[in-house]
């Protein structure tokens, strides 16, 4: 909130706002508290953001270095072996093994949710989903390391 | 990977992470006794960096963003050092720069960091610069070099001082054609230099033209569309335009995108030759002749539709048109193929097949200066005096009164019958009961309508497609009456708040709107159950104010939202469904729009409000299309905002008739708790926002155009004004600090309102308290002067309630911030509670929730609801024991709700006080800190001062 951040993307805010069109539907629904909207739109979120890359005909791409365009327009910066798509799919295998765990990623890293926030939602404690949070992303950043070679 | 495995690598790591790092291969070592596959799987999660900055604990849209960081003036690169922020583009940043060796300014353009980081893409664009470089022609930006620092690559550019031409455009409108032809020769004469070395521009447009001062022309940004990332070079990147809205940038459509790009096929010269002929009619007529709401409507216009060449007839002459209809060929092949062609044409005399116009078309009337022109007493009145109009039917205007033994009501709207025979309102009659009255226009016929006593509300009254029926809200229910006598019948339509208007078309179909939230419903005229007929879409609020078309099945409506760039008029259909309905926006406006018929026939015009103009803009009721430019015909008309409502009402006939001067005549006028007036404060004008100061000596309030409004402080004992802001911005809503010496107010000086802070008695300037991207509004200071509260209007999570800290570091904490509209808090006096408006659940409630910062934004849990019914605008009594709030029902009423918060929090049933004066919700109220009276803005008590205008054959006027 506090200042803009310069550069900041211009999709982001149309991503943002293609996340919302979505929810248009799912809004009708009396949402029980704020925190359980957050973590359906950073589902939404989620799908929004590869279902845009893949419809650019994006695929995951192996060892060195990795850029994502994920809009023809604009271009887009990341590090190394960083690829929204693998992400993904490091994401989804951590939900396979462990459904509590790709939850917490999913709604930090594509809802921005808070500690308390995802406590709420999963109805455990925020120590509980910080242990869970240090664990997943020590897992995801092994998975997608190893990508890259 | 069985869970138990899973759950045991999981339990090892954690406590191997809890043991010092030295320690930790020996602890593995024996706790996984043997098992070497265990041991290296919790070690080779135990290797990945534990931070909290790297790139998963960001945000997954910060992975696409380009984190191109803003380059502070002072910083070097190579020789040149940074200015300043020229543009932000969409392909980097411009900075003004200096070239330390040359003593000369030139423009730096950054390049994003994937070009400049891949090896290959920037050998390549190196070699694009040496050919550009080599392009040396005077109306082409120069490109000097590229530089670069550290793993910054910068493209030298000639720094061109001047307007581009899509600010030029914006600004002024249609250029006149001299311009046209001066400077779009200027560019044909860069392109051909660049077609000649055989490089493409692929994403010409105004935005890339800079006219400088003396004329001289500089097209920019050769061939770096092809610079970019983009694996597919044939839809180059810049192709989308980027539009500014108050919320920030969001990508906007391919304007000038050529049908082969948008095919997905090669690109050449033609390309630009296309975009060539789109910035020539851009340039005559004010507006790209390609455009639609969204990617998909635009691409259509481009590949399907031709531009409307009508727009040019009487601006352009002949041979002008028709080079142009060669530049928009959609067929490449047929395209005009050397653009020296285009040179020639230009460089000679234009033919003038029509006279220029004697003043160009887009002029926004500067409210004072016309003031006094426009209202006469009665008889003839020729608007527009510096308009040598050879029509000859004249505009007539003359102002409508009551008459001797009625009065108008203060808040009434007048409407005008399709026919333009009728003007109905509402009016008090000798027997002292408010019902509405018609009048006609073209008889001495005055009268009442018996039977519309329940009706007479502020809420303007509608009239069914033949002029027979009346339709407004009475007792909650929709009813019609005919005008020539009878019973007033109520339909099943609920309509509780208020009806926001009623369309009734040949086939008995009638479509409405309602003050309350909701869509537009439609119902037939002889009864039944009424239906959505359109459906709210994300953020909007309301559907208001439908009118039918001449086709009796489309309407035009106001769809009313948070986002800005959803705001504004649609066209619905009868034989859609709700949910499908049209989102192509046909005016961005705040109030509703009406469609007025050309008597003679032809396409109409949209007649719509801008601030408080009264605005007409060419509109074909077939194609939806909005043509020309808007024109100013009336001045300092009157508004409903909260009902999104401009007071003028329009016949199929060619008869406009408005209201104006209520917004400009309030008067602050303090009202006992019996809702009884007691005594002024200072003289009538335009207020808004009175914001008492904690010793109730002065009081505070905004004053003025809602364009230049100023923030203006009132003596209450001596009943002096003093003017407190003097920017010409607008700056309004003024909060005092808890000890009286301060006072915070917005002023959107510049461009989203922010939050300001000066000291009361004026002894030293303004300073910015805090700034951001969206807009603010101070809304309550805490007694302990340690927090504000504030609102931000948000287009994506709606109006937001945050805290700003007034001591210590001011970072705004999230207060209430769910996806509804939470706004108008007001700490309680002892400042542990804050009241508040919300429509989470559907409408307008207060609720009240403990101020509890630490928290965070929103326990939800926390929150009560004290208002029942709707609720606005909540005030807390000085010894915090009562919440007063106004209602927005049928009348506008004053509650008092008990609070109890002694222990924990309750509140009683709320009791209504009063009905306020109409009006008191739309500019704003407070309570006196002696909790013993009400500030309100009153409108004139005697309505009969404010008449109504009457503009009959208002079109005349437009003709030159």
């Amino acid at each position: 909130m506090a200042g803009e951040r310069a550069g900041h993307s211009l999709q982001a805010t149309a991503l943002v706002n293609e996340a919302y069109l979505r929810l248009v539907d799912v809004r009708r629904i009396n949402w029980q508290n704020r925190a359980h909207f957050l973590a359906m739109s950073a589902r939404l979120m989620r799908r929004v953001l590869i279902d845009a890359a893949r419809a650019k005909g994006y695929q995951k791409r192996g060892g060195g270095a990795v850029r994502v365009t994920f809009l023809e327009d604009l271009p887009v910066a990341g590090e190394p072996g960083f690829d929204l798509l693998a992400v993904d799919d490091a994401l989804r295998a951590l939900s396979a093994v462990d459904e509590r765990k790709g939850r917490i990623v999913e709604m930090k890293f594509y809802g921005g949710l808070t500690v308390e926030e995802m406590a709420d939602v999963l109805n455990v404690s925020p120590e509980t989903v910080m242990r869970d949070w240090k664990f997943a992303k020590a897992w995801l950043l092994r998975e997608l390391g190893d990508t890259t070679a | 990977m069985t869970p138990e495995r899973w759950q045991q690598i999981e339990r090892l790591y954690h406590e191997a992470l809890a043991r010092a790092a030295s320690e930790r291969g020996a602890f593995l070592a024996s706790a996984c006794g043997g098992d070497e596959m265990l041991r290296r799987e919790v070690e080779s999660l135990l290797a990945q960096p534990v931070s909290a900055d790297g790139p998963l604990d960001g945000a997954a849209a910060a992975l696409l963003s380009d984190v191109a960081t803003l380059l502070a003036a002072g910083t070097r690169i190579g020789v040149y050092v940074v200015q300043g922020l020229l543009d932000k583009g969409g392909m980097g940043e411009v900075y003004r720069a200096i070239d330390t060796k040359l003593k000369r300014e030139v423009a730096l353009k950054v390049l994003p960091s994937s070009v400049a980081g891949d090896a290959g893409r920037l050998a390549r664009f190196q070699r694009e610069a040496e050919v550009l470089a080599s392009l040396n022609h005077p109306n082409i930006a120069t490109v000097h070099g590229l530089e670069e620092a550290g793993t910054i690559r910068a493209i030298v550019m000639e720094l061109v001082d001047g307007e581009t031409l899509a600010a030029r455009v914006a600004r002024a409108g249609a250029l006149p054609l001299d311009d046209v032809l001066s400077i779009g020769r200027q560019i044909a004469e860069a392109l051909d230099a660049a077609h000649e070395k055989g490089i493409v521009h692929r994403d010409l447009k105004p935005a890339n033209v800079i006219v400088s001062r003396g004329g001289t022309v500089k097209v920019l940004d050769f061939g770096l569309a092809k610079m970019q990332p983009a694996g597919d070079t044939a839809t180059g990147a810049h192709t989308f335009t980027v539009e500014a809205t108050r919320e920030g940038v969001v990508l906007g459509t391919p304007t000038y995108m050529s049908p082969e790009q948008a095919r997905g096929q090669a690109v050449d010269r033609r390309t630009d030759i296309w975009a060539f002929g789109c910035v020539l009619y851009e340039m005559l007529t004010g507006r790209a002749p390609f455009a639609g709401g969204t990617v998909t409507d635009t691409l259509a216009a481009v590949l399907d539709r031709e531009p409307d060449w009508g727009a040019l007839s009487s601006r352009a002459p002949a041979d002008l048109v028709h080079l142009l209809k060669r530049c928009l060929e959609k067929d490449s092949g047929q395209r005009l193929r050397d653009i020296s062609t285009a040179i020639e044409m230009m460089r000679g005399k234009p033919v003038a097949a029509v006279p220029p116009p004697a003043s160009p078309a887009s002029r926004w009337i500067r409210p004072v200066a016309m003031a006094g022109v426009l209202i006469v007493a009665s008889g003839l009145a020729i608007w527009a005096p510096w308009r040598s109009g050879t029509s000859t039917r004249e505009a007539v205007r003359f102002e409508v009164g009551p008459t001797e033994n009625t009065a108008f009501t203060v808040g009434g709207a007048m409407t005008v019958s399709p026919d333009g025979h009728w003007l109905a309102f509402p009016a008090r009659g000798e027997d002292g009961i408010t019902r509405f009255w018609l009048r006609s226009l073209d008889a001495v016929d005055v009268r009442a309508l018996p039977g519309t006593e329940a009706g007479a509300l502020p809420a303007p009254v509608s009239w069914s497609w033949d002029s027979r029926f009346l339709l407004f809200g009475a007792n909650d229910r929709l009813t019609k009456i005919d005008i020539h006598g009878g019973t007033p019948q109520a339909l099943t339509v609920d309509v509780f708040g208020g009806l926001n208007g009623a369309a009734w078309n040949r086939d008995g179909e009638i479509v409405l709107g309602r003050l309350r939230s909701g869509p537009l419903l439609r119902i037939a005229a002889s009864g039944g159950t009424a239906t959505p007929v359109t459906a709210l879409g994300e953020g909007e609020t309301h559907h208001r104010w439908p009118q039918f078309l001449p086709d009796g099945r489309r309407f035009l409506y106001l769809r009313v939202s948070s986002d800005p760039g959803t705001m504004g008029v649609y066209v619905g259909s009868l034989d859609t469904r709700p949910d499908a309905q049209s989102r192509v926006r046909v005016l961005a406006s705040d109030r509703q729009a009406y469609y007025a018929a050309s008597p003679d026939g032809g396409p109409g015009h949209l007649i719509f409000m801008r601030e408080s103009a009264l605005m007409a803009q060419p509109f074909d009721p077939d194609t939806l299309a909005l043509s020309g430019d808007p024109v100013a015909i009336a001045e300092g008309v009157d508004s409903f905002p909260l009902a999104t409502y401009g007071l003028f009402s329009v016949s199929e006939t060619g008869t406009v008739v408005y209201r104006g001067g209520i917004a400009s005549r309030l008067t602050p006028t303090w009202f006992g708790l019996q809702g009884r007036p007691e005594g002024t404060l200072g003289e009538r004008g335009e207020y808004a926002n009175p914001a008492a100061s904690p010793d109730g000596a002065r009081v505070a309030v905004a004053r003025g155009p809602s364009a230049n409004r100023d923030i203006w402080i009132l003596d209450v004992a001596r009943g002096t004004s003093t003017r407190f802001t003097f920017d010409s911005a607008s700056d309004d809503n003024p909060v005092w600090s808890p000890d009286g010496q301060s006072i915070v107010f917005s002023s959107n000086r510049l461009g989203q309102r922010d939050l300001y802070l000066k000291p009361a008695d004026g002894s030293a300037d303004e300073r910015l308290l805090f700034k951001s991207n969206e807009s603010k509004v101070p809304t309550s200071w805490s007694s302990d002067g340690g927090s504000l509260l504030f609102t931000t209007i948000s287009a994506k999570t709606g109006d937001d309630v945050w805290a700003l800290p007034m001591q210590g570091e001011p970072t705004p904490i999230p207060i209430v911030q769910a996806p509804f509209q939470e706004s108008n808090a007001r700490f309680s006096p002892n400042g542990r509670w804050i009241s508040y408006r919300s429509n989470e659940s559907g409408t307008n409630e207060i609720y009240v929730r403990p101020f509890t910062p630490q928290d965070g934004a929103d326990t939800i849990g926390a929150r009560r609801l004290v208002s029942t019914g709707t609720g606005w605008h909540s005030r807390w009594q000085p010894d915090g024991k009562k919440l007063f709030y106004a209602t927005m029902g049928s009348q506008q009423t004053v509650m008092e709700v008990d609070i109890d918060a002694s222990a924990g929090f309750r509140a009683g049933t709320p009791r209504s006080l009063f009905a306020g004066p109409p009006s008191i919700l739309d500019y704003g109220w407070d309570i006196a800190p002696d909790g013993k009276r009400f500030l309100f803005l009153a409108t004139p008590g005697d309505g009969r001062t404010i008449p109504f205008t009457v503009m009959i054959n208002w079109a005349a006027a437009l003709k030159k």
